[in-house]
This record gives structure tokens, C-alpha cells and sequence, in this order.
């Protein structure tokens, strides 16, 4: 039995039961573990607000909530759980939307083998991706939870580029404790250097410009300097 | 009221137009007044000339007038005139009389009395007659014959004859009491006899507007008056009375006389018997003719006899032709009606003997049908004209008929002689002889083509609408089939994974048989579904599980439904008995009422579209209810009148047809479709099926 990720579970929603059955007993035998719902409300009332590790095949047309519409709720879990449409009907613009919306793939019934199992590989990558970086941001949102209120303000200014001077200047100490703080600013974010200092400052989304945290790395770039740069 | 018709003639005269109102009241015209003084003042004149010469025929030394023509006159006018008139006629009359023997210079009173007698005589005698015989007489049945001979003939003259002996005894004129009584009696029946019937049918004959005799009758007739002159002067006239001369040759002219009244009735009856009367009488006066054997009484006696033993059955025998006649001419009449009635049929009338199917007998619009003239059509069979592929059928029919009483009906297509088709409905039912045995069968056949092009339409139609639903439940349809095929690939790839284990799970791999095998039976299920709505069969009646039948329709269209966000709720309260109907077309009413429902709802929110489906059985009668309601906005009322009527909807894609054929598909299955709005919002259709045990209504 080939597991690709500890406790990844391939969740199974469709109203039709034949549909559920097929499904679910094609993923056991390539190896998956499988959970069936008949509904979105049921599927939602099992994983809770807690961290699912694993993909859901979800049926977009069903009674009550649609997949649509889960996909809508799902969006708020975090990490979001990765999303691989099916359909009865050939609907075009509705696959669009989905895609857009973040999911992994659509996919139109009748569902052939290779199709579902390419794209449940993925989307558990996806997943476990995803959960690596959230547990590296949950990891440095802890440390950063330690910094004291005049930590984070010199890691703030420094990660913008300011020289130890001009922060000690604008926070109205001496450079010196600048230097303190900063140095206790490295070790408790557990960084060698002011890149990765820069670094983790972006994935903590305290560089300015920054509305949310980034979902993907993105390369360093350019910020805007609120004061010229130092000569 | 008798007809007034004589044959191919129509009454006109005024006396005719007087005698049917026998004593009864009647307001007199103006103009008919002067014409019946004119009448009066014309029977007097004739009654003189009359008196006049009955007096020529006298014998010679006798004073009795053995034939008194006015009399018999006065008799026959007084049969012809309103009783009314009566009185002014008999004075005209004897006033007359009176005059000719004031001439004759009989004594003044016994002139009175003589008219006062006759006056008596002859009103007693027609008013007999018209007492006994409601109608005019007109010799046209026995009792008008026996009637007048009994008073005309026997009573009145030889009643009379009492009174007329003793009063000429009385004044020392004639013999003996008894042969005055004979004598009177006897001359005066002879005359009645002879002259009534003559005058009287003469009277109408020439006041009739009658047809001419054919040519062939003319010439009879001219054979026979020649005959019988000759043979009468023979007779009468030219033979010397003497020894030589035998009696027997008075019955010479008898063969002549019932030949005239065999061939022309009454009318020829009257005449001869008048000419031969003639001709006798005059032979006589004047010596000649087989009667003077004896004393001129005597001679008149024998002449008289003659003449009324004669006269007596050729009366009745003239009475029976003129009958005959009569219900001849009734019984052509009717024929002729009931002929033209079958003749004027748009339906094709027929009769045909039970074996052969051989024609006996086709009605006009039969010979149009087929083509053909009536001659070519008798003494054929008609199975030779029934299309090949009905003849069996046909024949399969009448074979069957020899047990039936009634008529039976059959639906058959049969083919115009240009080629087209059209639909006949036959009855045919057998016509029995006496003893029971079918002689031959009658065969009514009726033109049902318009209707069963009607049926046609209507079926096309409701296919057509079907189709039409069909394409809207496309989508749904072929989601409904995706899904088992979807579970079936599924599976079928998961169990040749299973068998790829090293350790393959058989009981697994054949669970995933199984599923495989019954998501195919699913399949099975929507194509036959689709098979149903495609199919263009005639309507069948069946028995059907309405429970399974709603549910099927559910089930196809519950993709539909989910696209669309309605939900479905299902009201059944057990399980419904079993109704009589035909599945595809109270599918189609499901489908049309369901889908109206959906659409119905579209502007409502998503959490609120609901359709009820209810089904129940009504209290009363025990027909089920289904009822679909929806929470819409409902149905207009200005719009509620109409919706049932073709081509009415409110979709700009919609052909408008599903209601009213929904409709009439309820209606055929005996039900009722109805729509109404609900009291909260959205409206509710309803209808109604019978029971497996009642029996619907035919289209």
C-alpha cells in the first residue's frame, strides 16, 4: 500500500451513491485513503475548522449546498484544502469559474482512472505543500509572538533598510540598544542574516506594501524607501 | 280526415269542398253564394227535363215509369251539396216536377202529394247515406257499397213503395196493391242503382283535374264502348222478339260489362251499365230485344230484374278495384318514400347475402363510393371492392355476424377508386327470414375519415410536444445517465486494479461486479425512459402503479431540479391503488406540470424553491388526486381562463401546447385537470384519474 503523505485523505462528496461507490473504491484500490459524504454539509460538519490534510473530490451540482458553494466556505480553512471538481454536466464557464476560484482541476463524468489519480497526486502535493509552509509560518508567527513591542518595532524599521543610526534615531534611543535589540531579534527569529531576516519579514507580511501574508514565496522586491537611502 | 286525393289528381270542386262538411257550420263566401244559386236554379232546370223524359220512356199502355231518372238525379245532387243546401235543392226540384205535371195537367193535389212523397223518398235516402257514412260518398269501400245498396236500393225505394202503392190505389190509378208496390219499388232501386254511381263519379271525374289515358288505354277504352254498343244493339235492337229468340242472349253483354269495370273501375262499371240500361229500355219500348215474351208488365218486370241482378256485384266488384287500386297507389307512395330516404343517405347503405357477400342491393351513395353503376355493382361480391389488406378482416367480420341479433360496428379503411384511403364505420346487422334464418345482412357503412384524421393529428401533436419535452429534459436525461456510467467506469477500472494486487480480494472484485451490473440495470432504466417518450404508439390502456410512476418522473428530472435549485417533496400517503391508463402519455402530464412548476419559481430565492407533489384519493368517488403546487408568484387572474387553450404560455421558447394537451390526455382517461392559485402564493395544478375498476371515457 502506497501512501503519498502521512494522514492524507482523499475526501469524496457526490449525492449519488452508485457515483460515491465507484469512486471511492477506484482511490482505495490505487492506494488512497477514502472518506465518502453524501452532502457538503456532511463533509463540512466531519472536518470542522481543523487542519485536513489531504483533497476533496467534490461534485459541483448537488441538492442543498453546492460544490460551489463549499468551495466558497472551504476558502477560509488554512490551509485550504485542495479541490478537484467533478461534473455530469459539460459546463464550460462554471469549470472557469472554478479554476479561477483555486481549485486543482475539473474533471467531467464519466471519470477516467488515470485523469482522477494525476490529479488527486497533485492535489495532495498541493496540500502537503501547503502545509509545510503553513506550519513554517505558524512556526515563525511564534516566534515573532515572542518578540517584545520594541523588538518588533526595531525588526520592522530594520528589514526596510534602515541603518542602525537612523533607527536608534527614530525609535529615540542610542544605537546601541538598537544593536541589542536586534541581535535578540535574530536569535529568537533564529536567522544568520539581514536576508533572511528580510525574508522572514515578508513571509510575516510586515514589509510595507504588503496586505496579506503571500501563499507562494514570491523573490524579494523592490520596496518602496520612505527616507533616501543613506549616502 | 279522408285524403282528398284521388289518384294523380287533386280535388278542386266545389261540391267536393261542400260535402266533407257534413252538417257542421261554415261561413259562406260572398261569391260562393251566388254560385250556389246558380246551382240550385241549374239542378231545377235539369229535374223538368228529366220529369220529361222519364215520361218518353214509358210503355205504351202502361203508366208506370219503369226507370225515373230524376229521382236518382235529385238523390246524387243532394249527395254532392251541404246538407245545409239541402232544402233549397229539393224545392228547386219538385218545384220543377210540379211545373212538368202542371203541364201534363195531372190533378193539382195529387201533384202535391207526389211531390211531398218524392220530396220524403229522396231526402230520406241521402240523408241514409250520409248518416251512415261519415265520409262523401265515393264508392271506394265495401261499406260505401253495401251502405247504398241497402238504402238506395232496398229500404228507402221499396219502404216508400208502401206508402206510393196505397196512394195510387186510392186514387183508382194502377192494379193491384201489390204489384203497384213492386212495380214502384223495383223502378225506383233500378234507377238508384244504375244512374247514382254514374252521376256521382262522373260529377268528380270531370271536376278533378285527372291525367289523360295513356294511348294504349284510350284505344281499351274505344274497344270496349264499340264492343259493347254493338253488342248491346244486337241485343236489344235488332233481334225480333218472337220464339227464336232466347233469353239467354241477355247475358251477352255481362263479359263486356266486368271487363269495363276490371280495367276501369267505377267510372267504367257506371258507364257501360248506363249505355247497356239505354239500349235495353229503348229495345224494349220499342218491341224489340229478349224481353217481350209476355204482358209489357211482365217485360218490364224481367228488363228491371235484368238490369239489377247485373248491376248489384258489378258494383261490388267496381268497389273492389277502386280499393285496390287505392292501397296500390298507397303502397307506391310509401315505397317511394322510404326509398328516397335511403336513396338521399350520405352513408353508404348495402345488403349482401350472408355467404358470398354477393350485392342485393346498394344505395346511391353506395354506386358513388365505389364508382360504379347500380348494375355493375349487383350480383357482385362485396368483398371484390374492399382493399386487399382490410378484405381479410372484412370477411373475418361478417363471418362472425351469423350469431350476433344486433348490429355490430367495425372501423375498417377502405380505399376510394382514385387510390386514397378513408375510414368507414360499418354496421352491419342480418336480416331474418320467418323461420330465424339469416337471409341476408344489411350493411350501413358511415364516413369516419375526418374524425379518425382528427385522432391522427391529435396523436402527431402529442408526440410532437413530447419530443419537444424530451429535448427540454435533455440535459437531465443525459445526466441521469452519466451517473451509473460514471460508478460503472469507476469501478470497473478499480476492480482491474484489485486483480493487479499480488493478493487479489476476490470477494471484492466481485462486489464491484455486482455494482457494475446494477448501475448498468439503472442505465437500462433512463434509456427506456427516453425509449418511452420518443415512441409514437396509439394511446394503451394499461394498469399502472402510480406510486412508480411519479417517482420515475421525479427521478428524471431531479438533475433539472438541482441545477435549478428546487426542491422536490414528495406527499404520498401509502400506496395508491392501481389506475387504468397509459403510462407514457400521464408521464408526459407529470413532466409538463413539474417542468411549468420549476419554471414557475424561477425569480424565487434559492431557499425557498419547493414543489409539493400530493397524491391521495379523493372522498368523493373514490378517483386519486395529484396535485403539483409550487411557491411562484402564481397565475394571473385574467390568464387563468385560458390556460388550458392552445398556445397560450408566458416562455418566449415555449409552443404553448403542454397544457392543453395535458389536458386532453386527463379528459381521455376519464380525469379532470384543473388549476388554481393558493391561498399564500404560488398556484396549484390538480387532476383527477378513475379507478382500475371504472372504465374511461373514449376519445
Amino acid at each position: 500500500m502506497r501512501a503519498t503523505g502521512t494522514h492524507s485523505t482523499v475526501f469524496v462528496v457526490d449525492d449519488d451513491l452508485s457515483v460515491r461507490k465507484g469512486l471511492a473504491r477506484l482511490l482505495k484500490s490505487a492506494g488512497y485513503i477514502v472518506e465518502s459524504f453524501a452532502s457538503a454539509r456532511e463533509f463540512l460538519d466531519r472536518i470542522g475548522r481543523g487542519e485536513s490534510a489531504g483533497c476533496v473530490v467534490l461534485d459541483v451540482q448537488m441538492p442543498g449546498l453546492s460544490g460551489l458553494d463549499l468551495q466558497r466556505e472551504l476558502k477560509a480553512f488554512t490551509p485550504p484544502i485542495s479541490i478537484i471538481f467533478i461534473t455530469g454536466h459539460g459546463d464550460i464557464p462554471m469549470s472557469v469559474r472554478a479554476m479561477k476560484d483555486g481549485a486543482t482541476d475539473f474533471l467531467a463524468k464519466p471519470i477516467h482512472d488515470q485523469d482522477l489519480l494525476k490529479a488527486v497526486q497533485q492535489a495532495l502535493a498541493r496540500n502537503a505543500e501547503d502545509r509545510v509552509r503553513h506550519a513554517a509560518l505558524r512556526e515563525l508567527q511564534q516566534r515573532s509572538s515572542a518578540l517584545t513591542p520594541r523588538e518588533l518595532e526595531v525588526m520592522t524599521l530594520v528589514v526596510r533598510g534602515r541603518l542602525n543610526k537612523e533607527v536608534a534615531e527614530e525609535l529615540g534611543t542610542v544605537e546601541k540598544t538598537i544593536k541589542v535589540h536586534r541581535a535578540r531579534v535574530m536569535e529568537k527569529m533564529k536567522v544568520a542574516s539581514l536576508a533572511e531576516l528580510v525574508v522572514v519579514a515578508e513571509k510575516l507580511g510586515i514589509l510595507p506594501g504588503q496586505m496579506t501574508p503571500p501563499v507562494f514565496p514570491v523573490p524579494n522586491a523592490e520596496s518602496p524607501r520612505t527616507s533616501p537611502p543613506p549616502s | 280526415m279522408e285524403t282528398n286525393s284521388n289518384i294523380g289528381g287533386s280535388t278542386n270542386s266545389f261540391f267536393d269542398a261542400g260535402s266533407k262538411h257534413i252538417g257542421k257550420g261554415e261561413e259562406e263566401r260572398p261569391e260562393s253564394l251566388g254560385r250556389t244559386v246558380l246551382w240550385i236554379l241549374v239542378s231545377g232546370a235539369c229535374y223538368y227535363l228529366a220529369t220529361q223524359i222519364a215520361w218518353v220512356l214509358c210503355f205504351p199502355d202502361s203508366k208506370v215509369s219503369l226507370f225515373f231518372p230524376p229521382h236518382a238525379i235529385l238523390v246524387s245532387v243532394l249527395l254532392l251539396v251541404p246538407t245545409r243546401h239541402w232544402w233549397a235543392y229539393t224545392l228547386a226540384a219538385i218545384g220543377g216536377h210540379f211545373v212538368a205535371t202542371q203541364h201534363a195537367h195531372w190533378p193539382f193535389l195529387y201533384s202535391l202529394h207526389c211531390e211531398a212523397f218524392d220530396a220524403v223518398k229522396i231526402i230520406s235516402t241521402a240523408a241514409g247515406i250520409r248518416i251512415f257514412l261519415k265520409s262523401p260518398l265515393r264508392f271506394s269501400t265495401l261499406r260505401d257499397a253495401v251502405v247504398f245498396i241497402l238504402i238506395a236500393v232496398a229500404i228507402v225505394p221499396f219502404g216508400t213503395a208502401f206508402w206510393g202503392a196505397a196512394f195510387t190505389i186510392s186514387n183508382h190509378f194502377g192494379t193491384h196493391y201489390w204489384i203497384e208496390w213492386r212495380n214502384l219499388g223495383i223502378s225506383n232501386a233500378v234507377t238508384a242503382m244504375v244512374l247514382v254511381p254514374a252521376i256521382l263519379h262522373s260529377v268528380r271525374y270531370l271536376s278533378t283535374k285527372r291525367m289523360g289515358f295513356t294511348p294504349g288505354r284510350l284505344l281499351e277504352a274505344g274497344v270496349l264502348g264499340a264492343g259493347i254498343l254493338t253488342v248491346g244493339v244486337l241485343v236489344f235492337d235488332r233481334l225480333p222478339t218472337g220464339p227464336d229468340t232466347s233469353p239467354a242472349l241477355m247475358y251477352t253483354p255481362i263479359p263486356l260489362l266486368i271487363w269495363a269495370t276490371l280495367r276501369f273501375g267505377l267510372g267504367g262499371m257506371s258507364l257501360s251499365l248506363l249505355v247497356v240500361t239505354f239500349q235495353a229500355i229503348w229495345g224494349t219500348m220499342h218491341g224489340r230485344g229478349p224481353f217481350l215474351m209476355q204482358a209489357p208488365a211482365e217485360n218490364a218486370l224481367a228488363l228491371q230484374g235484368f238490369l239489377l241482378v247485373i248491376s248489384i256485384p258489378l258494383l261490388f266488384l267496381a268497389v273492389m278495384v277502386e280499393e285496390e287500386k287505392r292501397s296500390q297507389s298507397a303502397l307506391r307512395e310509401s315505397e317511394e318514400r322510404y326509398r328516397e330516404v335511403v336513396e338521399s343517405q350520405t352513408d353508404l347503405v348495402c345488403r349482401h347475402l350472408a355467404g358470398s357477400t354477393t350485392l342485393t342491393f346498394v344505395n346511391d351513395a353506395c354506386c358513388r363510393f365505389f364508382g360504379r353503376r347500380r348494375k355493375e355493382l349487383l350480383g357482385r361480391k362485396l368483398l371484390e371492392f374492399i382493399p386487399l389488406h382490410t378484405r381479410e378482416m372484412m370477411s373475418n367480420h361478417i363471418a362472425t355476424l351469423n350469431e350476433e341479433h344486433g348490429g355490430v360496428m367495425r372501423e375498417i379503411e377502405m380505399s376510394l377508386p382514385d387510390g386514397r384511403a378513408v375510414w368507414y364505420q360499418w354496421t352491419v346487422y342480418p336480416v331474418r327470414g320467418t323461420d330465424g334464418t339469416v337471409l341476408e345482412f344489411q350493411a350501413i357503412g358511415h364516413d369516419i375519415s375526418d374524425r379518425k384524421r382528427a385522432e391522427e393529428a391529435r396523436r402527431q401533436l402529442a408526440h410532437a410536444a413530447r419530443v419537444s419535452t424530451m429535448g427540454a429534459l435533455a440535459g437531465s436525461l443525459a445526466h441521469e445517465l452519466n451517473q451509473p456510467l460514471t460508478a460503472i467506469l469507476s469501478n470497473a477500472q478499480a476492480g482491474s486494479r484489485l486483480l493487479a494486487e499480488p493478493s487479489a480480494n476476490v470477494a471484492e472484485v466481485r462486489e464491484v461486479l455486482q455494482d457494475i451490473a446494477q448501475d448498468t440495470k439503472r442505465a437500462g432504466d433512463v434509456i427506456r425512459q427516453l425509449w418511452k417518450l420518443v415512441k409514437n404508439d396509439n394511446i394503451q390502456f394499461e394498469a399502472l402503479n402510480l406510486n412508480l410512476l411519479i417517482h420515475d418522473s421525479v427521478r428524471l428530472l431531479h438533475s433539472d431540479a438541482v441545477i435549478r435549485k428546487v426542491q422536490i417533496v414528495l406527499d404520498f400517503r401509502g400506496d395508491l391503488p392501481p389506475v387504468r391508463g397509459d403510462g407514457v402519455q400521464l408521464q408526459q402530464v407529470m413532466f409538463n406540470l413539474l417542468l411549468n412548476a420549476f419554471d414557475a419559481m424561477k425569480e424565487v430565492s434559492e431557499g425557498e424553491r419547493t414543489v409539493c407533489l400530493r397524491a391521495r384519493q379523493a372522498d368523493v368517488g373514490g378517483a386519486i388526486q395529484i396535485e403539483v403546487s409550487d411557491r411562484g408568484t402564481g397565475i394571473k387572474p385574467d390568464r387563468l381562463a385560458r390556460l388550458f387553450e392552445p398556445f397560450q404560455t408566458t416562455k418566449p421558447e415555449g409552443l404553448g401546447l403542454g397544457l392543453s394537451i395535458s389536458r386532453s390526455i386527463v379528459e381521455a382517461h376519464g380525469g379532470r385537470l384543473w388549476a388554481a392559485n393558493n391561498p399564500d402564493r404560488g398556484a396549484t395544478f390538480c387532476f383527477t384519474l378513475p379507478l382500475l375498476s371504472t372504465k374511461p371515457n373514449s376519445t
